[in-house]
């Protein structure tokens, strides 16, 4: 079993037009499934005339109305704890779960039966085995197993795989970093950010990483997994490769991964999540190769069918051949760039957090860092960058870092600022690396 | 036997079919009659084979009506 490279070998690469076959019987399921209920998703196809014989073919998708996620909240608040969206008893649910909450809204709800966690373990499994995990491994999981879905689901994807599962929950980084070291982990699950503070804090111990067990990281919860600075720091500073995934409360799991080819973004899960790239002001489709928002509809949890909908995450679709994997899924190119909210703008500029943190990990004397907005003297929007330097003494870098992020916000000024190490937010989960104190201009209300 | 994509799955494909049937038959029809540590374990092995099913593109529908 070992010697496969893939997990499901047949869809992993299936030729495209048996892959949009596949999507469109499924899809026709997902639709007679969600209109034998009456919830807010039969509600969409029904005012559309949408039914699953109206589906000839996967162009006709542009029939169903987008699901947003306001639509949902406002179900959600009309019709506490879960709104109108679920389609099958509650009774049958084994489990409840919350979106993170990093972005300050209300948390989304959501449950799922004793099936709907085998696929959502499922899809994990895609993501382990494609970037080598095998039964022999000893996974470490970095976080904090409470209501965010977060890792759940690549805990029990890596039971089923066989791997001996090490949890690490309730513990402190420290001791976390001890586990590793002493059990012999092989394979480390974190956020991006926190898998940064493991390397930091085994500096401070004396913990050499690179010379320890872990070969692989496997990173999800936010864009920069596939920042290839954050990349190459978190590999240089683990001695280990490190592989994107992404995916979200609404689905119950992931639906795209890097594989161990490592091309540089991350493979749809083509058999169970049919993505569309779209225009996020038209709504109308984009190109392979162009920036624009993913709207995906889900064939596997019924427990909360999920059609066409806007994810607010901003990717760049190009096709699966790009990838020397064999695989014949898209990829998603460079990952997840950030999300359509996440844009600020700043003197008339638009400035993506994601672009910030690309350039501020390029250099390595940097430990950690914050964008701060603010408004000067109640008429100016400022954008400063503070940072943590490895050696506090060391200020030369600051110039050369403000002239680099200049250069990449359209000449935009950015100070660059040192600030006492550990004095800025450590985060475990989802890190929040934009402090916005801005206010609106000449009235000072906040913005 | 075929899929919903209309290939003929092989002899082995066809008794996972055949083990996810005799499991479903079980969840539909006797599962009152199981002692819990049975009913459950049913139910269990059943959200497993659904995968399988699922990933053999044999279109098994949902089992929240059995409480899976």
């Amino acid at each position: 079993m070992d010697e496969y490279e893939y997990w499901h070998p047949l869809h992993e690469t299936m030729p495209r037009p048996q892959i949009e076959a596949l999507q469109l019987v499924k899809l026709r399921a997902a639709v007679g499934w969600a209109l034998t209920g009456n919830g807010l998703q039969a509600e969409l196809l029904r005012s559309a005339g949408v039914t699953p014989n109206s589906l000839e073919s996967l162009a006709d998708i542009s029939k169903i109305p987008f699901l947003t996620r306001d639509a949902w909240m406002e179900s959600q608040c009309a019709a506490p704890p879960y709104g109108d969206l679920l389609a099958a008893p509650p009774e049958s649910a084994i489990r409840h779960h919350l979106t993170s909450g990093t972005t300050g809204r209300t948390p989304i709800r959501v449950l799922d039966s004793m099936k709907d966690w085998e696929w959502i373990a499922e899809m994990w499994c895609y993501a382990f085995w494609g970037f080598g995990v095998r039964p022999a491994d000893r996974v470490f999981v970095a976080f904090g197993y409470g209501s965010f879905i977060g890792f759940w689901g690549a805990h029990y994807a890596c039971e089923k795989i066989g791997c001996l599962v090490l949890p690490g929950g309730s513990l402190t980084t420290e001791m976390r970093l001890r586990q590793i070291v002493e059990l012999g982990a092989t394979v480390v699950c974190s956020t991006p950010t926190y898998a940064l503070r493991l390397a930091q804090e085994a500096r401070r111990l004396g913990i050499d990483l690179p010379a320890g067990p872990v070969e692989r990281i496997v990173l999800s919860g936010e864009p920069a997994g596939s920042i290839p600075a954050t990349k190459r720091l978190l590999e240089s500073e683990w001695g280990a490769k490190a592989a994107d995934t992404a995916g979200m409360t609404e689905l119950g799991t992931i639906m795209m991964f890097e594989c161990a080819a490592q091309p540089g973004g991350t493979h749809v899960i083509e058999d169970h999540f049919l993505e569309e790239v779209i225009d996020p002001d038209t709504g109308s489709p984009v190109p392979y190769g162009t920036l624009g928002e993913r709207v995906v509809t889900s064939f596997g949890r019924g427990f909360i069918p999920l059609l066409r909908y806007r994810t607010g995450d901003l990717v760049t679709r190009v096709p699966g051949s790009d990838c020397s994997c064999g695989r014949t899924w898209d990829i998603y190119h460079g990952g997840i760039h950030g999300r359509v909210d996440d844009m600020k703008l700043v003197r008339g500029t638009n400035v993506y957090p994601r672009a910030i943190e690309a350039i501020v990990r390029e250099y390595p004397v940097v430990d950690e860092f914050q964008v701060h907005l603010y408004t000067a003297e109640g008429i100016r929007d400022e954008i400063e960058v503070l940072v943590e330097l490895t050696d506090p003494g060391d200020r030369k870098v600051l110039p050369e870092l403000a002239t680099e992020l200049a250069k990449a916000t359209e000449g935009l000024r950015i100070d660059v600022r040192a600030v006492e190490p550990g004095t800025l937010p450590r985060f475990e989960l989802k890190a929040r690396r934009v402090r916005d104190e801005r206010t609106v201009i000449g009235t000072g209300a906040p913005l | 036997m075929r899929n919903c994509l209309g290939r003929e799955i092989t002899d082995t494909e066809a008794e996972l079919v055949a083990a996810y049937e005799a499991v479903r038959r079980l969840a539909d029809e006797r599962i009152g009659e199981l002692a819990p540590y049975q009913a459950r374990n049913v139910l269990k092995a059943l959200s497993c084979l659904w995968q399988v099913m699922n990933g053999l593109d044999m279109q098994p529908g949902h089992l929240y009506e059995v409480g899976a």
